[in-house]
């Protein structure tokens, strides 16, 4: 089972699915291409260090991502 | 009459408590349990960089990333999100960065030098010693005792300070 986890301001939005059901990968695969083309950032989390790896492309075989907009200079 | 009251005062209040608690769930399900135990205690969790040796990335969720080198602070590194996020989203999203991403981070964060300081209590605490100082002094007119009382006062907050900076070094 994989997780996609969107940040936003009130609060994440998750996206789950299994790599091994066709249709939800598919939505997935959808909704993580419309993201990257918004210019969100997408990271893949290490299952046992949890360090964060940025991906372009979607692996239904992930475990856990992060995405959020990009930050600015403050 | 409360809810009420607070619903009048601030009208989204529940909503950004909410967002707030969602934030703190996606984060330690983000992080290791020693990584969350640190926040938790700490409010901050230390990254290390990839591509410098011996620097280390102090993130917190309210303040400029703190850099450290060789366990000395170097500078700071201002990078927030466009739009609003909580806290907790704002420390696992510069975490991310650095550890995947650590050019673009500092390439699109702004450098603060080293003059810049994260907030802290050593201004506060010297002043403090400054302003109390003469009514120590006073002491020695107590004698020997008054003398080895004031010296004990004001060397306490430079100990204070020392045990803060050992308990506070990364890494």
């Amino acid at each position: 089972m994989g997780v996609l986890r969107i940040l936003g301001p009130s609060g994440d939005t998750r996206v789950a699915w299994s790599p091994t059901a066709p249709d939800e990968v598919e939505d997935v695969r959808r909704r993580f291409d419309e993201i990257i083309r918004e210019g969100y950032l997408v990271f893949e989390l290490d299952e046992v260090t949890k360090d964060g790896r940025q991906v372009r492309t979607f692996d239904p075989n992930t475990a856990e991502l992060r995405a959020f907009r990009p930050l600015a200079g403050g | 009459m409360w809810r009420l009251l607070g619903s009048l005062l601030a009208p989204d209040a529940a909503e950004q408590d909410a967002a707030w608690r969602r934030a703190e769930s996606v984060l330690r399900d983000s992080l290791r349990p020693e990584q969350y135990a640190a926040y938790t205690s700490r409010g901050y969790v230390d990254v290390a960089s990839r591509k410098f040796p011996h620097r280390t990335y102090r993130v917190d969720g309210w303040r400029p990333v703190g850099v450290y080198e060789y366990g000395q602070f170097v500078g700071a590194v201002c990078i927030r999100p466009r739009a609003g996020l909580p806290g907790p989203d704002i420390v696992l999203a510069r975490k991310l960065m650095i550890e995947g991403a650590e050019d673009e981070f500092l390439r699109a964060g702004n450098w603060l030098s080293p003059a810049w300081r994260p907030a802290g209590v050593t201004p506060t605490v010297l002043l403090l010693v400054v302003l109390v100082s003469p009514w120590l002094l006073q002491l020695r007119q107590l004698g020997a005792v008054g003398v080895a009382l004031s010296a004990v006062l004001i060397a306490l907050p430079g100990v204070f300070l020392l045990w803060r900076r050992q308990r506070r070094a990364p890494g």
